[in-house]
């Protein structure tokens, strides 16, 4: 294996030159040239253990502390299958619109690589666990994205790189943590024409995959990753050019920047007369370009083959009903329930079904009696805005459902205006309190207690005696002067509606 | 089974010449020169030998992958359980840093980024 | 009670010895370890004999009896386990150079239930490399002999287990069975041996050569003893998803059933693939013996077996190119010296054996790209049609009938040059295990004139073994073995005459003409 990277003239690599007269003869120009990107994302399922081990998933251990003879590879282990990975796995084939194979099968992929621990990786080939799937993207124009597959394998090691190259001291740290945990992976078709329509893609996915459960769709942690196999093909032509795969998509702003790139790269080629070549490449984050990856020639062959180790995985009908049944709802179908049911603008309804964290929430205030439409503007104004502010994303909502209806009833019961209680809101986020726990502490209800204000309105009458008699002759003035005065002895926070009420019923 | 004696060619043109280092190559070892036909030669006996199974009509026959159709796959309660403590792991590591299994660099991916290169890296090589 | 007497006698004659207080499991596991020293350098069946352990383990079953505490089905006797299966703390080499110092961290299923049961591991026993092989001379860490004739093969490639069994150096022994490699050794050294159905038998912690097939065996000197291995070793296990989880009735009691009214098929097939007329003659007298005990015998037909070699030979290939792929040295056993990582891939696996690269190389050929459903692919139909083949006659037949070998024991060195030559070996073996049936081999009696290999000599005078190979019904183990065990009643006076005479001769013989190694070449792999 020989060391140092081989220095590649950017943009030009995968270029044939060919004569100035062949490349008149086909000219092409850019505008006739249309992207066909097909994405491959993986995601890690949200289980506690791995896919064919009892191991923790756990992220973020200690170095090779959650490992076994079977995720290590062990001479002698064999794999266990786990059931929660199947069902997240199903959840999620359901929620592509897939259609689920009672009947799937395991494979080995053959590849030598030191993160990956038996020499193989378990996964599904020809007999996957679903197919034929479909997400709908907003665009404009809306447009259905079809997914050709998806099935369930298990993760590889990581690698960490140290020393350099030209001293020969390069070595690689292997940490077995994430060796074997479980996967999804998706692939789409080809259907995606824009870098745009990538990110929609993208952001459908992670929506649908975060708010049923299946997966925490981090791209930042690694347990959401992508793919692309982009081509460029020629308007009202069927059939696309040479495919080019590119990797190391470490966000969805790569994956744009990516897209955008490889189609100037090959309308460039292709308009010049050259040809694009097949092959794999890399994107680099600092450059914003992609390389190509010097890839061994034989790791194309993998030699699938079903792994003889685990029989074919069969659903039962039954149990494919009871996932179905038990299926958290999906983003889409919250939110019309929210728009038709609750009676949410549509677009307050999109945001609060952005995460099943914040639907969760919302739900929660909700099945806590609060008011759909006022709880929903809280949150959307006050509680999102106080947390975009501090760069809070919705798995850190700073206070709870209970606390948030608690404030609300404060103010509907008069306790605290509507504009205290914004100020209370950020207490409440800050500190995690319960907001009547602030109000109580720091003194900021309005004075509601009958007794005791019915004590200082005895007072008030006793001390203006004339003015009572005024307001029996009819003169409302007076009514007035009594209240301000219930009021300064209060030091402004005895609800005036109620002292009024008591003044009167005093007077009859 | 056809005779012990059935050599190279013996079957006719349906025993294909196997390219020994491609598939050393994919194997991941090494033959050397002599050591390379001595290979090619074995390997085409054998395949030789195997030429009476194109003799037989699989067509619309399934498959059998293991000993029993009607076996099934078992699914297990998705419960941590403890495994191999670190060290009982790597006191049979050969060579060991800070607790990470070490190993040569592999040449592959020599051109990825700096950045979050552990993860790079899963795609490179897939 | 002389050791002498105690290293001669089987397993459940110890067992009952033992219960009845009238010897010490302690004396048990010192007789045979005396045993073991004694004949050890001549077979050269262990690769690791565990001295210590063995006699501490022995001590606590002694002291489990004394207070009156059941030790288990096995309390106190001692076992080999063949060095494929690992035993948490000891070294399990495969027979290889690879994993030469490779120490298991964990035990295998099969070794907890021995444990659970009382059972004394004491020793791992010798054999071909990764299980690929037919005469244990694959081995890379050592040369085991046939304990019937030094200069013959143990047959393989549970070699190791087999031979120990036969020598009287263990009354017990695992082994495993991919393409006959419990029954195959078992024929060669006059023994009993059984591969169980597949699934019946844990093979967590077995290292895998071809795990569509592979099976842990009992291997012993009757079918009564292979019972009690049996009785252990039997049922699900929850680590293993190709593991069984129907009920394991008990073995040992099933024996007492008669044989009598079963119907025997003897597939045709059987007897024509180079089947020599010294194993023909056995294997004639054996029906005789077998429709004299009321079995009723016919001939039958199994087209589809005459293909199963080839079937074999490209299945396990396929699924060992990547079980092996394992043994890279990143994480375990041996790692080569390099600079980059592909060159200590390849240094590192320099390492395996003429035999191991030759399989790897042709089941990483018949899965590589173009060649899949040329190979693989029609191999595991072919494999179908020979299933279908097995259940037809089961419709019919209780049990199938053949020899256990195409032949005796064959020379040291004798097929070691052709690779095909060695597979033959197995002809007979291959189509229980690409089936997924029970097959047991127990000894039917003598070649008589086994001087039918190369050498002109013959001096040894020493008729060879035979093996009677019993075919039954999936999860079937109970007819196989209780016909097996009418069968072996029938037989066991001439029989255990002869294996008592040899077990005698090899106490005494002295290293010399006959042994033209003497020393064991692989001492250092000893631990005291």
């Amino acid at each position: 294996m020989s060391a140092g990277a081989k220095s590649e003239r950017v943009g030009l690599e995968g270029v044939r030159l060919v004569s100035e007269k062949e490349a008149a003869g086909g000219r092409l120009a850019r505008e006739d040239l249309e992207l066909v990107v097909g994405l491959e994302v993986h995601a890690e399922l949200l289980t506690r253990s791995k896919m064919f081990c009892r191991c923790s998933t756990r992220f973020g251990d200690p170095p090779n502390t959650n490992v076994c003879p079977v995720c290590l590879g062990l001479p002698g282990a064999l794999p266990v299958v786990n059931r929660e990975a199947v069902r997240l796995a199903v959840i999620a084939a359901l929620a592509l619109n897939c259609r689920v194979n009672l009947r799937s099968r395991f494979a080995r992929k053959n590849y030598f690589y030191p993160d990956l621990p038996k020499g193989y990786q378990i996964s599904q080939y020809d007999e996957p666990l679903a197919v034929n799937g479909c997400v709908m993207i907003p665009g404009p124009p809306p447009k259905k994205i079809r997914i050709r597959r998806l099935h369930l394998e298990e993760d590889a090691g990581k690698s960490i790189h140290e020393g350099d190259d030209v001293t020969r001291a390069a070595y690689s740290l292997l940490d077995f943590n994430r060796c074997g945990a479980p996967l999804i992976e998706i692939v789409s078709e080809p259907d995606i024409s824009s870098p745009e329509e990538a990110r929609q893609y993208l952001e459908e996915l992670r929506r649908i995959l975060e708010f049923t459960g299946v997966s925490d769709v981090k791209m930042e942690e690694g347990s959401m990753r992508v793919d692309s196999n982009v081509s460029l093909r020629r308007l009202g032509q069927e059939q696309p050019g040479a495919l080019v795969e590119v990797k190391n998509l470490n966000s969805f702003r790569a994956v744009v920047r990516a897209l955008a790139y490889e189609k100037d790269r090959q309308s460039r080629i292709l308009t010049a007369g050259g040809t694009v070549r097949r092959e794999t490449r890399g994107w680099d984050e600092s450059l914003e370009i992609t390389v190509p990856l010097r890839l061994k020639e034989t790791s194309e062959d993998y030699r699938y083959f079903p792994d003889p180790d685990l029989p074919p995985l069969i659903l039962s009908e039954e149990w494919l009903e009871s996932v179905k049944r038990e299926m958290p709802p999906l983003p889409e179908e919250k939110k019309r329930y929210y728009v038709d049911v609750l009676g949410i603008p549509a677009y307050d309804a999109s945001i609060l079904t952005s995460s099943r964290k914040l639907s969760r929430f919302f739900d929660e205030c909700v099945s806590r009696g609060a008011d759909p439409k006022a709880i929903s503007n809280w949150i959307l104004s006050e509680l999102l805005g106080y947390m975009n502010s501090r760069g809070l994303g919705p798995d850190a909502i700073p206070t709870s459902p209970e606390f948030l209806v608690k404030l609300i009833r404060l103010i509907d019961i008069g306790v605290i205006s509507g504009r205290i209680a914004k100020d209370i809101l950020v207490k409440m986020c800050e500190t995690g309190r319960d907001p009547e726990e602030i109000v109580r502490e720091e003194g900021l209800q309005q004075v509601t207690d009958r007794a005791f204000l019915e004590h200082v309105v005895d007072e008030v009458i006793a001390e203006n005696l004339s003015a009572v008699e005024a307001i029996k002759k009819g003169r409302s003035k007076a009514m007035g002067f009594l209240v301000g005065q219930v009021m300064k002895k209060t030091g402004g926070k005895a609800n005036p509606e109620l002292v009024n009420i008591i003044i009167k019923s005093k007077l009859e | 089974m056809v005779p012990l004696n059935a050599g190279v060619g013996d079957g006719g043109k349906r025993v294909p010449k196997i390219d020994v280092r491609h598939v050393a190559r994919l194997a991941m070892l090494e033959l050397e020169d002599g050591e390379a036909e001595k290979m090619q030669r074995e390997l085409q006996s054998i395949l030789a030998h195997m030429e009476e199974l194109f003799g037989l009509d699989v067509d619309g026959v399934q498959p059998s992958f293991g000993s029993f159709d009607e076996a099934e796959l078992r699914l297990f309660a998705d419960e941590v359980r403890a495994g191999l403590s670190r060290d009982e792991f790597l006191r049979g590591v050969p060579a060991v840093k800070d607790g990470y299994v070490m190993v040569p660099r592999t040449g592959q991916e020599q051109r990825l980024p700096r950045e979050n290169e552990a993860d790079g890296e899963w795609r490179a090589r897939r | 009670m002389s050791g002498g007497a105690l290293w001669n006698m089987k397993a459940s004659a110890l067992l009952e010895l033992m219960m009845a207080g009238e010897v010490s499991a302690t004396e048990v596991v010192e007789a045979f370890l005396d045993r073991i020293s004694e004949v050890e350098p001549k077979v050269g069946a262990f690769l690791e004999v565990m001295r210590d352990e063995g006699l501490a383990q022995a001590r606590r079953i002694d002291e489990l009896r004394q207070s009156g505490e059941y030790p288990g089905l096995l309390g106190g006797l001692p076992v080999a386990v063949k060095d494929n299966i690992c035993v948490a703390g000891t070294r399990c080499t495969c027979g290889s150079k690879m994993l030469a110092n490779w120490v298991a961290p964990y035990d295998a299923t099969v070794v907890k239930a021995l444990k659970a049961q009382g059972a004394i591991i004491i020793g791992k026993t010798n054999m071909d490399e990764f299980a690929m092989g037919s005469s244990t001379e694959n081995s890379a860490l050592g040369l085991t002999r046939n304990p019937w004739d030094l200069r013959r093969v143990p047959g393989g490639s549970s070699g190791g287990s087999a031979a120990a069994v036969a020598a009287g150096q263990v009354p017990l022994a695992l082994g495993s069975d991919t393409g006959g490699s419990v029954r195959q050794p078992a024929a060669f050294t006059g023994i009993t041996g059984l591969k169980p159905t597949y699934g019946r038998v844990s093979r967590y912690g077995l290292v895998a050569f071809a795990s569509s097939l592979d099976q842990i065996g009992p291997l012993a000197a009757d079918v009564r003893d292979v019972c009690l291995l049996m009785d252990a070793i039997s049922g699900f296990d929850e680590r293993d998803s190709t593991s069984d989880n129907r009920p394991v009735p008990s073995y040992t009691r099933a024996l007492s059933k008669s044989a009598k009214g079963l119907k025997a098929g003897v597939p045709r097939e059987c007897l024509t693939q180079g089947v020599s007329r010294g194993v023909k003659e056995c294997f004639e007298r054996a029906l005789e013996v077998m429709e004299d005990l009321g079995v009723e015998i016919e001939e039958t037909s199994l087209p589809m077996i005459r293909y199963a070699l080839d079937c074999y030979y490209i299945i396990a290939p396929a699924e060992a190119s990547s079980n092996l792929s394992r043994f890279d040295g990143v994480r375990y056993g041996l790692r080569a010296e390099a600079n980059g990582l592909e060159e200590m891939y390849v240094r590192t696996r320099r390492n395996f054996g003429p035999e191991v690269r030759r399989r790897i190389m042709l089941g990483t050929f018949v899965l590589s790209a173009g060649y899949y459903d040329a190979y693989y692919l029609r191999a595991a139909k072919v494999r179908t049609l020979i299933r279908r083949d097995f259940k037809r006659a089961f419709e019919e037949f209780d049990i199938l009938l053949s020899p256990t070998t195409p032949t005796t024991a064959f020379l040291l060195g004798e097929r070691t040059q052709d690779p095909l030559s060695m597979y033959m070996a197995d002809v007979l073996t291959v189509p229980a295990n690409l089936a997924g049936l029970p097959a047991l081999s127990v000894p039917c009696g003598f070649e008589e004139d086994s001087n039918s290999g190369e050498d002109g000599d013959g001096d040894s005078g020493r008729r060879l073994p035979v093996g009677l190979q019993i075919t039954g019904r999936p999860f079937d183990e109970e007819t196989v073995l209780c016909a097996g065990h009418a069968f072996y009643q029938a037989v066991a006076p001439a029989v255990e005459a002869e294996l008592a005479r040899m077990r005698k001769d090899l106490g005494k013989e002295s290293c010399g003409s006959a042994c033209p190694q003497a020393q064991s070449p692989k001492g250092s792999a000893w631990k005291e």
